[in-house]
């Protein structure tokens, strides 16, 4: 098997718990998890999404490794434009581990416009940044 | 629903020893940066030499590294009293800008060495106001 880094989930959500008590093998719930997300009719842009959190599923990682989670609004009226990115995170991959859950909360997320937004989990490497996922959410505004 | 095993996907190995603690990690924005480059302008200059050492000064920064996408920010570039303040902002927003940004002094400097009718007063990486 290949012990290249690889993300089998990243799922966003708005809401995250672990399920007691602390341990080595907790469950995360993972709650309100949807495609389109809804913005309040009288919200003005930038708007701020109070709190996102995607979840991860690492297999095949070793050592540590930085990452980084640009936002990208898709329907921006120029084309694809870069809200926000989140980063660095460092993730520390203990040895025998081979599969590893994360989750990454994100606090207050810009929100400039209606519309398809991708966030990527990209690992930082000195020269490339490589992209391993990404999830997509549709904001769309209350009538 | 995925599942480990399907085709294409990565296939967990059995384990060594137990799984990390659930870990919910706080993630926080990018510091934003820009590069200020100051430069005294010489008052004895030709205008005209100046406007095209100016033009050759911009555009060799701006191509020096692509990736950043250096644009200047025509809001926050000023000049006065025989100094001109370029700000360049990055469209390349990464935990890595800083750090290139930072390579980008050594190519400003170099740069403003061709400079006729001027002199690079200083250049720096600082926070986006």
């Amino acid at each position: 098997m290949s012990r290249r880094l690889r993300v089998q989930h990243w799922v966003a959500c708005l809401e995250t718990r672990v399920v007691p008590p602390a341990g080595p093998n907790n469950f995360y719930d993972l709650l309100k998890v949807g495609y389109t997300h809804t913005i309040p009719p009288d919200a003005e842009f930038p708007w701020e999404l109070r709190r996102l959190d995607l979840f991860g599923r690492f297999v095949g990682g070793m050592g540590s490794v930085d990452f980084e989670i640009p936002v990208v609004w898709l329907d921006a009226p120029n084309g694809a434009k870069t809200v926000e990115t989140f980063g660095p995170v460092r993730v520390t991959f203990r040895r025998g581990e081979s599969v590893r859950d994360v989750v990454f909360r994100f606090h207050n997320v810009p929100i400039e416009g209606t519309g398809r937004h991708r966030i990527s989990l990209r690992a930082v490497k000195p020269l490339r940044r490589q992209s391993l996922k990404s999830e997509f959410l549709m904001l769309t505004r209350l009538p | 629903m995925s599942r480990p095993g399907e085709p294409g996907l990565p296939v967990p190995s059995p384990m060594d020893g137990p799984s990390s603690p659930a870990e919910i990690i706080d993630c926080y924005p990018v510091p934003r940066v820009q590069l200020v480059v100051t430069i005294q302008i010489d008052s004895s200059t030709d205008r005209s030499q100046l406007v095209l050492s100016t033009a050759r000064f911009i555009s060799t920064v701006l191509v020096a590294d692509r990736r950043l996408r250096l644009v200047v920010d025509p809001v926050r570039s000023r000049a006065g009293d025989g100094e001109v303040v370029v700000v360049l902002k990055p469209g390349f927003v990464s935990t890595l800008t800083a750090e290139r940004l930072g390579k980008m002094l050594d190519v400003v400097r170099e740069a403003a060495t061709g400079f006729k009718g001027a002199t690079l007063a200083r250049v720096e990486v600082v926070p986006q106001s």
